[in-house]
């Protein structure tokens, strides 16, 4: 079974007939993020969206929801997500993109839009997330039950400063690591050969599909500029045309004006959906690279929990080695350290279920991304070529009957 | 029927729609090719072979071959612009001084073929191409042309060009401000049917700079599309190639594929773009200053006419004042009636020099608009053509790609 392509995860595409059906998944939600309503005043100023759900979820009450969400409102799911299911790969949130929300520009407002509707369909799609009280609160909670959450949740994080942040963490890696090197442990723990491959691979296509979407960004700009040449050429037509009185070169230019500016309008419809879908996905799948990269750098955190946890029970599990070989120890010093050792295996058999966990987790998730998304990319540029032949088709008919119209002009007029 | 631009040399054939021009016995086939840079630093400058093949009557050989630079067609064209008033001499490439001190490859192309149409147009004017001035240009040896040259440097430094254009303006302006002055209301005009041509072709220049200006910004902008699909498909190859043996890395590899076809194509576009449709634009908006200065010297012939006429009749009133006046001595009246009979003679003059550019230019302006309106179908036509093949051969690119990665994906997965 292949996983629906981008976007079509509310609507079908109908246009890759070819490729291997996808069995009629009976989809268990239908989401769609739709009117957008400026709200409030300058840099009080967002956006709201409705957000109209269809589902036939257990958990869900009524198979039909509406709610009212703003910008914060996905990011609070989103973060939550994050924070409760370690090692899964949650759907990326769009850019917060301080700069254009500012601007507000329509364009820009139904980027967003569209991204944040892939991003909640993502989630709802996703074997695990789908069934989390998150994604229900959000997707039903009363606009009374949904503040008092979202109060919560900006209390709490202006209050923590999240002590297990990301480079805390990593600088409590760093300094296990120098411990390690230091005292000389040469047993720590490393992850397996095939992980290592799919952790290398990961991070170098962030850089290459970034690349990418930068060249594609590119590409339709150019495309767009074509189509402005291409009108202002026609303009230039038209009034060598006009000039020309009753004259042949009147029709003959007239004509060109005609097509010229046909084939312009292909060109920005081109340009526009270009951005649409193919720049689009290209940028979500990098920032979905960036989620795996969490997960990925939550990984390493467990490892490195487990490592220490391990090199802490064996240090004291030494230590009380020692104190038992040690004659005329007091007793209580020794039943202490006992129970030391007693801590610090039950750290350790958390700590390495912690990280097997995670391992199991991310082993399903990789494998289970991998194959979505190459297939999401291969239909990607499946519609890119389709729509590019389509396109540049319709060019190719604009100036043939542009040459058909020169043709009847000629005889007709000499 | 005309021959579309270009074609005077060699036949394009693409237009076989339009009703097909009559085998027209070519009088003259001339070539210009094999550009050679010559000489160091500022004396640099390019010399061409110009090979004719000809049937006129009145050169010896059928074939000649002869070696010239930009600096001899100048000649041609300013000794023809000197001797054929009211003809529309096919206008010279630009002298661009600031390319030509480049002399990139690409500003020598497009100079030899500009000057190859030059020539040729020049060979296929009902009246130019029975000039003496041709013929040397064509056939004179080495020897024989330096003394031209010579000669006409020396010429065109001795004088200070009297009758340039800038100076007949302003005798114009003198004596029509003389009419003014005296009165005169028979002042000579130009038939109303002639205004409007001249006035046509006074904002045909503009609008045809324009649209030069703006298939130049066309075709740039093809070339940048073309640049930026290359570029697109080195990402995308790079994408693919970090696949190592996974499914993206076909499918990638296959988008750089097509895409390079794309762009090579997009960059093909460009280029026969600048040859055949915007050259053409430039080469005629440059007859049409050709045309302003034929219509400038019958301007100037008529305004010559005009003070001939008025400068007999004061003549004339100033005699018959003299014969009324009693007493006067007769080698006076005498003096009198000689300026009488000699101004008469610059009025026959001026009426004939005016009537025979007048009608000169009554049958070049004939020829002018049917051969260009002709030319300039046969350019649209033509660029038509090639923007739909082309697109067309995108389209299919396209469309391959997608059957690649139809393949692509039924194979791997």
């Amino acid at each position: 079974m292949d996983p629906p392509p981008y976007e079509s995860v509310l609507q079908d595409h109908g246009s890759n007939n070819f490729f291997s059906p996808v069995t009629a998944v009976s989809k268990e939600f239908e989401i769609e993020v739709a009117d957008p309503v400026k709200q409030g005043e300058s840099v009080a100023a967002y956006v709201s969206y409705k957000v109209r759900t269809k589902t036939t979820h257990v958990k869900y009450h009524a198979p039909f929801n509406e709610v009212t969400r703003r910008f914060r409102d996905f990011a609070w799911l989103h973060d939550k997500l994050v924070e409760k299911n370690k090692g899964h790969i949650v759907p990326p949130l769009p850019e917060k993109s301080a700069v254009q929300k500012y601007q507000m520009a329509t364009d820009f407002i139904e980027q967003r839009r569209r991204a944040l509707q892939v991003f909640v369909n993502r989630v709802a799609s996703h074997p695990v997330l789908k069934d989390s009280s998150e994604l229900e609160t959000f997707l039903q909670a009363n606009e009374e039950h949904w503040m008092l959450e979202i109060a919560k949740w900006q209390a709490e994080t202006s209050a923590q400063h999240r002590p297990v942040s990301a480079a805390a963490q990593w600088f409590k890696n760093l300094q296990h690591s120098a411990q390690s090197l230091v005292s000389g442990r040469a047993d720590e723990m490393q992850e397996d050969a095939e992980y290592i491959k799919i952790r290398d691979y990961i991070n170098s296509l962030e850089g290459h599909l970034t690349e990418a979407h930068r060249q594609a960004g590119r590409l339709l700009r150019k495309e767009a500029d074509l189509g402005a040449a291409l009108t202002e050429f026609a303009s230039a037509a038209e009034l060598l045309g006009k000039q020309d009185n009753e004259g042949p070169m009147r029709v003959a230019f007239g004509c060109l004006y005609t097509r010229a500016n046909e084939v312009a309008a292909l060109s920005r419809m081109r340009s526009e959906a270009i951005a649409v879908e193919f720049a689009a996905p290209l940028k979500e799948f990098a920032r979905t690279i960036k989620s795996v990269q969490v997960a990925m750098a939550d990984r390493a955190s467990a490892l490195s929990a487990y490592s220490q946890a391990k090199s802490d029970l064996d240090s004291k599990k030494v230590r009380l080695a020692k104190f038992r070989g040690t004659p005329g120890l007091k007793e209580d010093k020794i039943a202490e350290t006992e129970r030391d050792v007693n801590e610090a295996d039950q750290r350790l058999r958390n700590a390495k279920l912690g990280y097997e966990t995670i391992r199991d987790t991310m082993r399903e998730e990789l494998n289970r991304f991998q194959k979505e998304r190459a297939a999401e990319m291969s239909a990607v540029l499946r519609d890119f070529a389709l729509a590019q032949a389509h396109s540049t088709a319709e060019q190719a008919k604009g100036w043939g009957e542009l040459l058909r119209d020169l043709q009847q002009a000629a005889v007709g007029g000499s």
